[in-house]
């Protein structure tokens, strides 16, 4: 169902952005901007669902006005001109994926190769980047020919087609960081920040893992003032650089957090009448064979620490992306940039008042009605 | 005779996009030249000012977006109403200067061509 008009307009830039250049922002709020006025003026002043689509027909198929915008470019081998801009979104994607479970699983001293049974294989991380880059490229293509051969067209403007769910996947990545994500990197962060420096926290870990915890602790500062910066500027190349680089100090870090030991000494337990220290080698805890304690808490930690590892690789490439895409804008580095799509933390309270539901269909205020069948012939 | 129309109905449809795609250039520069406009501004002037042009709302915003980058244009986002944030284009120097030069090669252009088929009406 298309909801509210404004919710159609969102669904039908969705569409659109499938179709262009990552650094497309600009374009898709110009359009949407657009498309309101264009419903406003047809539905005499207020946006209704019946102007909202009209609006949305008149500016026409979401492919070509994508293609208008980004100039169609050439095909590439098998991919039609239109879909090589969601083919090179998805391979950027593939491959900043791939790139970062392979340097996590390098810093965590494990072999992907070693993993599914090929060993002594000389494979090193460039090598392997190349390969990913090759076979994203073919996954792209196989998958982009086989949805666009079996493609019908039946559905209305603002809904998704089957091959354009598959092309928009990745499209949130690039989506500039919403508000309420930013405040809330600053919230977590002081509030991580805080315990890790506590006293009756502090005590619960390993004498040479306190400094670590310092080093943490100043880390979680930095990503609340980097939230900070977003949630005062949105996004711009310096909030991006600072990402970064803060990305690479928690890889560096973990460069070293992999030499541990699980850091965890003891926990807090009550006995019944107050909170007492309980070390973790005394818990009677069974683990089943073949592991002991120690290496399942090392598994654990591995397991943590490559997280750690890959999400941030995540962060440093996309942000090294965006970083070079608004530098092609010729943007400088610093200027009141944007936030992604207002997520309220309480939408789900909201309630969409401007439709009722009928038993074939949605009836909205001005009189149109959406069937809820619609022939995919 | 049904194919001889035929034949120069195409024509003229061939002709009249190609006489659109030069000219709305021009419109649009010619609009921006009387006062800074955003995109939905620009697209219902065009509509009411140069019915001629019958140009599809689409690619009003694709032709701002090569003029801007051809340095003719510059943009400036407005945010006053958050919900419909308005990028409002204005002529730089070298877009004053480029229309300019447009307008007088246009009428160059016109004239010539007004007095090329009154020859050939009078003939």
């Amino acid at each position: 169902m298309s909801g509210s008009p404004t919710n159609m307009i969102e669904k039908y830039l969705e569409r659109v952005r499938v179709y262009l250049p990552i650094d497309s922002e600009d374009a898709l709020i110009e359009i949407r901007t657009h498309l309101i006025e264009e419903a406003e003026t047809l539905g005499q002043g207020k946006m209704t669902h019946g102007s909202a689509m009209l609006a949305i027909e008149r500016f026409g198929d979401p492919k070509e006005a994508a293609n208008a915008y980004a100039g169609i470019g050439k095909r590439v081998g098998p991919l039609p001109a239109e879909y090589v801009q969601p083919a090179i979104r998805i391979v950027l994607l593939l491959v900043a994926l791939g790139a970062a479970f392979i340097i996590g699983s390098y810093i965590v001293g494990l072999s992907i190769l070693d993993v599914v049974g090929i060993t002594n294989f000389p494979f090193n991380i460039p090598v392997m980047i190349v390969l990913q880059v090759a076979l994203s490229l073919i996954y792209a293509a196989i998958i982009i020919a086989g949805l666009s051969a079996i493609e019908k067209r039946g559905a209305p403007p603002s809904e998704k087609t089957v091959l354009e769910s598959f092309l928009g996947v990745g499209i949130d990545v690039f989506k500039p960081k919403g508000r309420w994500d930013a405040a809330a990197e600053v919230v977590l962060g002081m509030f991580f920040a805080m315990v890790l420096l506590l006293s009756p926290i502090r005590i619960l870990f390993r004498g040479d893992f306190l400094l670590f915890m310092n080093v943490i602790a100043i880390l979680l500062f930095v990503d609340a003032l980097k939230g900070l910066l977003f949630f005062i500027a949105g996004e711009n190349n310096l909030n991006l650089l600072l990402e970064a680089v803060l990305g690479g100090a928690w890889v560096v870090l973990c460069m070293f957090l992999i030499n541990m030991q699980w850091p965890l000494e003891q926990v807090y337990a009550f006995d019944g009448l107050e909170w007492v220290l309980i070390r973790l080698a005394d818990l009677p805890v069974e683990i089943p064979t073949p592991f002991g304690g120690a290496e399942v808490l090392a598994l654990l930690w591995a397991i943590g620490v490559f997280i750690v590892v890959v999400t941030n690789m995540w962060s440093i490439l996309v942000s090294s992306m965006k970083v070079g895409m608004y530098l092609k804008e010729d943007k400088g580095l610093w200027w009141q940039g944007r936030w992604g799509t207002v997520r309220h933390p309480f939408s789900f309270l909201c309630r969409e008042s401007n439709q009722a539901r009928s038993e074939d269909g949605t009836n909205y205020s001005d009189g149109h009605k959406e069937l809820d069948n619609i022939d995919e012939t | 005779m049904e194919k001889s129309r035929k034949n120069a109905l195409e024509e003229i449809e061939r002709w009249s996009k190609e006489i659109k795609r030069g000219a709305a250039s021009l419109a649009i520069v010619a609009i921006l030249d009387e006062q800074t406009a955003y995109g939905y501004e620009i697209v219902k002037t065009l509509a009411e000012r140069a019915s001629f042009l019958q140009l599809e709302q689409g690619t009003v915003y694709p032709l701002l977006r090569r003029l801007e980058k051809r340095k003719l244009l510059e943009s400036e986002w407005n945010y006053d109403d958050p919900k419909k944030p308005k990028k409002y284009y204005k002529l730089t120097a070298d877009g004053k200067m480029a229309l300019q030069m447009m307008t007088e090669t246009w009428s160059v252009l016109s004239d010539e061509l007004r007095r090329l088929l009154e020859g050939a009406d009078s003939q």
